[in-house]
């Protein structure tokens, strides 16, 4: 019985064990040597005394090789910062970085994603960076506009975007034309979609991927949305619309499982990060947030494709949003001291114009005027493409929700089971959309309290 | 019995001179034993006796960890309801886990049985066949051979590459179709059935031989030998076995997180990666403490079940006579 207990604690070990080795002094240690010393916080110019400055952030191979050297750049001119950077992969990086708040460990600066920045606001996790904006230690003056601040909420700023991006439909131009397809237009309309998804598989045997496989919520949210409403009411403890709509959605997949035009779930599925169905040539586009368009273009490693973005279909009226690629944030377990110190490290990723070069569009286009017109000019035809892009979709786009309410992920995966099972052939998109109705209302109810 | 007096002639002057229960400690006979299990005791202290009623507490809580340890409030038995009341993947993780239980953990003790009498019979090459067989488990709980086992199993894999090979046209994508999904992972289970192999196998060299040669005077074939000597003599083993993999079983966890992440359809969702979820995903932590107490309960009680019906089964050579 010992071992049962064993293997069955084994998941919260790790996470009561950081609770006691912390319990004592309540804040984390990082940085902690430096504290004291600098009297004057507000105003402080402190480029002389040892500072240690944590950052973590998730992504694959390219962004770590990338990011370390702007995080070398920095440190060239910063010879007094100590910067220990912690990076790892999406999934790992939320597991990792929860059990670091439990235990106060969170690093100084932590990237943010907008799904997430809800639950890290409403819990004090991350801080206001006002203060910072004010006394000219995150030097904002540049930016485009207000819309680009990303993780401004109720006029806190608990978060910086990295650059925008936004939903887009990656198409292969080369093999629509070859097939003698019209290509699609700027808007994308459904009939369109449905069109050369009938006419790839007739004539060029390539078949049509499910709308938002990974993640179909962003296709719900944006459907719903390009109906004025949205996602979730704004106290954010129901839906922000109507089961009918949601049925619509579902429907959309429905029709297109059953077209005969669909290609396999098994296919689908055994998709990864590094073998992408576009560029292995299993259809002949797909759905992707801008900054995931270079690295298809990257795997597919082929200059006689031309890969083109269009809006994502039936978005065009206001459904499709510019959104914050990613944010940074400073954490509470930043000491006061090291904050100022912490929001110049921000400030030089996002004005620095050698380092967003290194960084290319991977993070999201600039918010930045001046880096943005250096970059522009520099820009290869592939990254050429995603900041035109970008300018077609600031003609459609109407805001962004407010981030997730605390169900959010939750909700997200029942959205996922629910589409899963139509994409199988397993329910009609009316009993899915009953399904998800119905465990949503749950889901909504048990966070609620 | 010398140091035990010398001790003794000690212990009266200490008292007189220092009065402190430490001194007294470090000088009783006892004292290096304590010493020398400190490490272990206070591992098991910090790592596992804590963190287990911390569980317990906090399986009445709501603990979320972006709030921080000790930003907790009460909720009674509010986690413990919702289980069965509105998490509607709670009932699947439940079902997928008690299949994936049942059904691997005998194939994989007769798996592992039929490869213990092969290994059993007086070979040079034994040993070299044993380490062989052995090694999947070795490497069985880890990563890289759930990683392999996507490779195999998905549409492209190598499994439909040698069906094809042999003339079998497969476009069936046994991890990623819900019906199939996990059958390929009790396939991985059995196929890790080294441990309870090598307990199979000291079990089996510990059947006299005189039984088998009686019996074969007596003019008993293979089969009957089998059914009437070696099962009833190991069925202590068996006994050992079915419980050690029945609680392996149930706690199943890194197998499905890396090969298909609890999908096709949740059909994979074991009640450990749904535990996983819920704590570290939804930043649940007092629901999957809750979660983690009813485990163990429903673990406590299939081993219980067990120990029970061993009296009408379970053969003890020398009954204590």
């Amino acid at each position: 019985m010992k071992k049962t207990s064993l293997v069955l604690c084994l998941l919260l070990v790790l996470m009561t064990v950081l609770s006691a080795c912390t319990d004592g002094s309540g804040t984390s240690s990082t940085g902690s040597t430096a504290s004291g010393t600098s009297s004057t916080q507000a105003s402080s110019e402190d480029t002389t005394r040892p500072i240690t400055l944590g950052i973590s952030w998730w992504g694959g191979s390219t962004r770590h090789e990338y990011t370390n050297k702007i995080l070398d750049l920095y440190k060239a001119k910063n010879t007094n910062v100590t910067i220990n950077a912690e990076y790892v992969s999406w999934d790992d990086y939320w597991s990792s970085m929860n059990t670091k708040a439990a235990s106060n460990t969170l690093p100084s600066v932590m990237q943010q994603d907008y799904a997430k920045i809800g639950q890290f606001i409403d819990n004090g996790t991350i801080v206001d960076m006002n203060a910072q904006v004010d006394n000219k230690n995150l030097d904002l003056s540049d930016i485009k506009g207000d819309a680009f601040y990303g993780g401004k909420i109720d006029g806190k700023l608990y978060g910086i975007s990295t650059g925008v991006n936004a939903f887009c439909y990656l198409y292969d131009a080369t093999a629509l034309k070859d097939a003698g397809v019209t290509l699609p237009s700027e808007k994308f309309t459904w009939d369109e979609f449905n069109t050369i998804s009938k006419d790839m598989m007739s004539k060029a045997k390539l078949a049509t991927v499910p709308m938002i496989n990974t993640d179909p919520k962003f296709f719900v949210e944006m459907y719903v949305r390009n109906q004025g409403k949205h996602m979730y009411s704004a106290d954010g403890k129901t839906f922000g619309f109507d089961k009918a709509l949601l049925v619509e959605a579902f429907q959309k997949q429905e029709d297109l499982s059953k077209s005969g035009n669909a290609l396999s779930p098994d296919i689908v599925n055994a998709a990864t990060q590094d073998k992408d169905l576009l560029a292995e040539k299993k259809t002949w586009g797909e759905p992707l947030w801008s900054n995931q368009v270079i690295n298809v273009m990257k795997l597919a490693n082929d200059e006689t494709r031309d890969f083109q973005l269009t809006m994502m279909p039936g978005t065009d009226n206001g459904g499709i949003y510019l959104k914050p690629s990613m944010l940074w944030s400073i954490t509470r377990d930043c000491p006061e001291t090291d904050r100022n110190a912490a929001a110049r490290l921000i400030s030089f990723i996002l004005n620095d114009i050698e380092a967003n070069k290194l960084a290319g569009a991977d993070r999201g286009v600039t918010i930045m005027k001046k880096v943005n017109e250096a970059l522009v000019k520099e820009a290869d035809p592939n990254n050429k493409k995603v900041y035109d892009y970008i300018d077609v979709v600031g003609k459609y786009a109407s805001e962004i929700d407010p981030p997730e309410p605390v169900a959010g992920s939750e909700i997200t995966k029942e959205i996922k089971d629910q589409f899963d099972a139509i994409v199988f052939g397993k329910k009609t998109a009316q009993q899915a959309a009953d399904d998800c109705w119905k465990n949503s209302e749950q889901i909504f109810a048990t966070n609620a309290g | 019995m010398v140091r035990n007096a010398n001790a003794a002639a000690k212990q009266p002057k200490n008292q007189l001179t220092r009065r402190s229960g430490w001194s007294s400690f470090i000088n009783s006979e006892n004292a290096a034993g304590y010493i020398f299990l400190a490490p272990w005791l206070i591992g098991f202290l910090v790592f596992t006796a804590y963190p287990i009623f911390a569980s317990l507490y906090y399986s009445f809580t709501n603990l979320n960890p972006l709030k921080g340890l000790g930003k907790e409030t009460f909720v009674g038995f509010q986690n413990y309801i919702n289980m069965f009341t509105t998490d509607s993947v709670y009932y699947t993780a439940l079902r997928v886990t008690f299949v994936y239980a049942l059904v691997s953990v005998p194939l994989r003790l007769i798996f592992a049985l039929f490869i213990a009498m092969l290994l059993n019979r007086k070979s040079k090459a034994s040993g070299v066949y044993r380490t062989i067989y052995y090694l999947p488990s070795i490497v069985g709980g880890s990563v890289a051979v759930a990683v392999m086992w996507r490779s195999l199993w998905i549409q492209e894999g190598t499994i439909n590459a040698v069906l094809q090979s042999i003339g079998i046209q497969c476009e069936w994508g046994w991890l990623t179709q819900p019906s199939t999904a996990l059958m390929c992972l009790i396939i991985l289970a059995v196929w890790q059935f080294g441990s309870s192999m090598l307990i199979f196998l000291a079990g089996l060299k510990n059947i006299p031989a005189e039984y088998y040669e009686a019996a074969t005077v007596d003019g008993a074939g293979p089969f009957r030998k089998f059914f009437s000597i070696t099962i009833p003599m190991l069925t202590p083993v068996i006994f050992f076995n079915l419980i050690n993999q029945l609680i392996l079983g149930f706690t199943a966890f890194t197998q499905a997180y890396i090969t298909t992440r609890g999908g096709p359809m949740n059909e994979t969702m074991f009640y450990a990666l749904h535990l996983y979820r819920q704590g570290f995903e939804y930043n649940k932590m007092g629901y999957a403490s809750a979660m983690a107490w009813i485990l163990l309960i429903i673990i406590g009680i299939m081993t219980a079940i067990i120990f029970k019906s061993s009296n009408s089964w379970v053969y003890y050579e020398s009954k204590g006579e």
